[in-house]
Order: structure tokens, then C-alpha cells, then sequence
């Protein structure tokens, strides 16, 4: 869906949320379109549950907008957000005492018409469809680590801000997941 | 390989690498092979999880409405104004829904394709159309007034006490720059016919921006649909440029976006030639009409039905 921020909308974004911190319901509507495809696609990765994402998304939203006053640029407004969204995923698992991981429900996985025509042939998507099973097979910090980079679009430093930790742990969670991914898919590993 | 090599790699496949990293990591792989069926499994591995995480979101909730209530703000959500509007018409409105429904599938596999050949031929033939098409309903719904009383007639009594759609949300795309233009004299130039009434429920606006078509129009697309519209199956996005109609109730959103190269190929009569030459290469050129009305009222300006006739 919708794809990461870029660049031109740097200042921009910043406008929305000093527009949001003035009281411009518009600029969080704006906001919301931007980047609450994405943030829904990540607390979905997080909850494993759609329903309670859309409704985590919505508090993250209110966070932004009651926050946005405190908002000082510091770093992207996207990445202000993913923090939002995670802190409150992390709180909402917490809630969930039988939380475990479990594979995505089917009402959380809606169709892909058009991805397959992208693909060279059934060879190929066996080998993409190998690769995304064995993604929800690895550990919740791992798959985040991995989305963090090549969905959302985050430097290594993002990423380590975003998961309160240091940037070469994101680093060595990054080639630990890859290497655990060889071995899925290699069949090394029963589950 | 180089453990600093190796740990820039993912980031290089992910695209994200900037300055001087990033060149190191492009002249390394000019010469090591192993970099470079290393970066080979990271953009496998980047195509997997952007399919992966992509394919869990294909809609996007409407924003709730307790969010900024909270505030000592007094003005109303924009997006809310709409929909508390609409709630109140709701059960009037159901059966009318599912009239203008029918009536726009109809529209979208008969009508939609003249309408769209016309388009391609750019947007001052569009916006002509489009405002025809504004003239048409206004015209056809004055005379359905004036008759007993079908379905249409309910939505065209609620015009003159509701404010029409577009001086109640922003629908301006993110830092376009809003064109200068005469609005009176291109909807005079369009709408002989308009009634200073009709002058003023539709409303029409021009803005350019450097995003690429495409991208503004999955914007309105994405914006219109949270706003409760729905997106008739019309939409468009062939030659080089795309246009979409949405309707809620009784209001209609017509908006089309065209790329500089389209603008380039038609010849542009006065008043718009001065909108069109303020757009600059590499911009698109984006407009909106909205009006309150029916989609399925749009047809073919050059055999306009009489208003004296129902058309449905």
C-alpha cells in the first residue's frame, strides 16, 4: 500500500504537525492518510490481530495529535509515529495475557490481486511464498527489525531509535534473522 | 568482504544509504562477487517483506471521530462535519444510495467510456465536460422538482439547505501550488446556463504539484474513500493521466490529474490557456469538481438529454 515518506515531504510533514499542534483538524486527516496505511501494516505485524491494530492505530493517531505541540523535529514525523505505535502495540500485548505468537488469521491477510503478474513465473512465487512463511516463523524482533529496513524504509539508526536499542544490535539482529531464514528455508529448523 | 561492508549491504538493498556509504558500497561490488550475491539475497528478502507487510492493509479505517473531540478546539473535524452530516440522512438517503449505485455501474460500462475518450483529449476538454455535466444535472434537477417526486427529486430538494461538499473539507492535495485563474469566467465560458445558485454549489479547483499522477491520484483515491465515498467504477488511468468520481449521497467528486506532457498535446482556448501555461514540466495539473447531483447524470455533451425527461 501506501509507501514510506520521502524526502519532499520533509518540511512539509512538519507543517502538518505544526498545523495539528495549532488545532488544524485537516492536517491530522492529511496525516492519517500518509501514514496510517503503513503504521496499520506494521501494528498488524505486532498484534497479529487487525481489529485490536485499527484500534491501536486510532490511539496512536490521538497520541499525535495531543502530542503534536511537544513535536520539536527531531527526527522524521514518520518515525515519530512508528515510536508512538510501537510503544502502544507493546502495551496492548502486554494486556493480552495470552498473547503468543501465532500466524497471521486469514481476515488479516487481505487478497493480493496482481502480485503474482509481477512475479516471472511459479517458480518464482513458490520461492517468495517459501519466503514469506518462513518470515512468520522467525521471532516478533527479528521480522520488526527486518520490516523496520525494507518496508518502512528506515536508516540504521531509525531503526535503532525506533527499538530502543543500540545500532549495531539492529545490525546483528539483522544478519541473525537472515541467517535464521537460511536455515527455515533450508529445512534445518522443524518450526 | 569487510564486516563494514557487509553491514551496509542491507541498507543498500533497502535503498537507504546515503553520501559517501553509499558509493563505497557501489565500488565495492564493482569488484566482489560475494558482496554481490550477498546484496542478491537482501533484495529477495526486501521484495518478500514488502509483499508481506503490503498485502495486510488494502483499506484504511476512517479516523475516528473521538480523537480530536478531546480537544478544547471548537471548530468540528472537517472529516466528521461530512460524516455527521451524512448520518442524519442516512435512512432517508439508503434507498437513493443504492438507486445512484446501479445507476453508476450502468454509467461506468456505457457512458464512462465516451466520457473518458473525451478526456485524453486533455484536461480543458475535461473540465468542459466536466462542467457541462454540472450544467446537465442542475438543469435536469430543477425539472425534476418540478415533477411528482422520484427517488432523484429527494436529493435535489436537499440542495438548497446543504452545504455542498466542497466548502466543508480540504480536498487540496499537499503542497500543490493552487493555480490563478478566472473561476466565473471558465464556468461561464462552460456554463451558459448556470443560475447564480448553481454558480455557487459546485465548486472547481485548479492546483498543480510535482508529484507524479499516479501517486496524486491514489491520494484523492485514498482520501475520498475514507471520507466515505465511494468510488464509482470509473476510474481511469490510461494516457498518461487518471480521473476518478466518487460519490456520498448526493454529492459527487469529479477530479482528474494530467501530466505537463498531456497538457502539451492540445491546444488550450482562452480562459484556460492562462491556467495551463502556468504548469511547469514535470508538474501535473490537478482539479476537482464537486457538485450535488448524480454521476449517472453525467453523459455526453454533445447529445444532452432534454431536461424535461426523466433520464432514468
Amino acid at each position: 500500500m501506501t509507501k514510506q515518506p520521502d524526502t519532499a515531504f520533509d518540511n512539509d510533514e512538519i507543517v502538518l504537525v505544526k498545523a495539528m499542534a495549532a488545532g488544524d483538524h485537516a492536517a491530522l486527516h492529511t496525516l492519517y492518510l500518509r501514514y496510517g496505511p503503513s503504521l496499520l501494516a506494521y501494528l498488524i505485524g505486532q498484534l497479529q490481530n487487525r481489529s485490536l491494530a485499527e484500534e491501536i492505530l486510532q490511539d496512536v493517531m490521538m497520541a499525535a495529535w495531543k502530542g503534536a505541540v511537544s513535536f520539536r523535529g527531531d527526527s522524521k514525523v514518520y518515525t515519530w509515529l512508528l515510536v508512538i505505535a510501537r510503544n502502544r502495540a507493546i502495551t496492548a500485548r502486554k494486556r493480552l495475557s495470552d498473547y503468543k505468537y501465532h500466524p497471521l488469521t486469514l481476515d488479516a491477510i487481505d487478497t493480493m490481486q496482481g502480485h503474482d503478474t509481477l512475479e516471472a513465473g511459479v517458480e518464482r512465487r513458490d520461492e517468495q511464498q517459501a519466503l514469506r512463511q518462513a518470515l512468520q516463523k522467525l521471532p516478533v524482533e527479528q521480522r520488526e527489525t527486518l520490516e523496520l529496513i525494507f518496508y518502512h524504509d528506515l536508516s540504521a539508526a531509525e531503526t535503532a531509535a525506533v527499538l530502543q536499542v543500540a545500532s549495531g544490535t539492529v545490525k546483528s539482529r539483522l544478519h541473525r534473522a537472515k541467517t535464521a531464514l537460511r536455515k527455515l528455508l533450508e529445512g534445518k529448523l522443524n518450526d | 568482504m569487510t564486516k563494514h561492508v557487509s553491514e551496509l549491504l542491507p541498507f543498500y538493498a533497502a535503498e537507504t544509504l546515503l553520501g559517501s556509504q553509499h558509493s563505497l558500497i557501489e565500488i565495492h561490488l564493482k569488484h566482489c562477487s560475494e558482496c554481490e550475491m550477498e546484496l542478491r539475497q537482501w533484495r529477495t528478502l526486501r521484495e518478500a517483506i514488502r509483499l508481506n507487510t503490503s498485502s495486510r492493509v488494502s483499506t484504511l479505517p476512517p479516523l475516528a471521530t473521538w480523537i480530536t473531540s478531546t480537544s478544547n478546539d471548537s471548530v468540528r473535524p472537517v472529516a466528521d462535519q461530512v460524516i455527521v452530516e451524512e448520518s442524519a440522512q442516512t435512512l432517508a438517503a439508503t434507498h437513493q444510495k443504492e438507486e445512484i449505485k446501479k445507476m453508476s455501474q450502468k454509467i461506468a460500462t456505457q457512458a464512462a467510456p465516451r466520457r473518458f475518450l473525451a478526456l485524453a483529449a486533455g484536461v480543458v476538454i475535461t473540465i468542459i465536460i466536466g462542467m457541462v455535466a454540472v450544467l446537465l444535472i442542475k438543469s435536469g434537477d430543477n425539472s425534476r422538482t418540478d415533477t411528482s417526486a422520484p427517488p432523484a427529486a429527494v436529493a435535489t430538494a436537499a440542495v438548497a439547505t446543504k452545504t455542498p461538499i466542497a466548502n466543508q473539507i480540504s480536498l487540496s492535495y499537499p503542497g500543490a501550488t493552487k493555480l490563478v485563474y478566472d473561476e466565473t469566467a471558465i464556468k461561464k465560458a462552460v456554463g451558459n446556463n448556470f443560475t447564480p445558485e448553481q454558480l455557487k454549489n459546485s465548486t472547481l479547483s485548479v492546483s498543480a504539484s510535482n508529484d507524479d499522477y499516479l501517486k496524486v491520484i491514489a491520494y484523492y483515491k485514498q482520501l475520498l474513500t475514507s471520507l466515505g465515498y465511494s468510488l464509482l467504477g470509473s476510474d481511469n488511468s490510461q494516457e498518461g493521466q487518471a480521473t476518478i468520481i466518487a460519490t456520498k449521497g448526493d454529492k459527487v467528486v469529479s477530479c482528474g490529474v494530467v501530466p505537463y506532457q498531456v497538457l502539451q498535446t492540445t491546444s488550450s482556448p482562452a480562459p484556460f490557456d492562462t491556467l495551463v501555461k502556468q504548469v511547469k514540466p514535470d508538474q501535473t495539473l490537478i482539479y476537482y469538481l464537486s457538485y450535488v447531483g448524480s454521476p449517472s447524470d453525467l453523459e455526453d455533451p454533445a447529445t444532452p438529454t432534454p431536461s424535461t425527461t426523466p433520464r432514468h
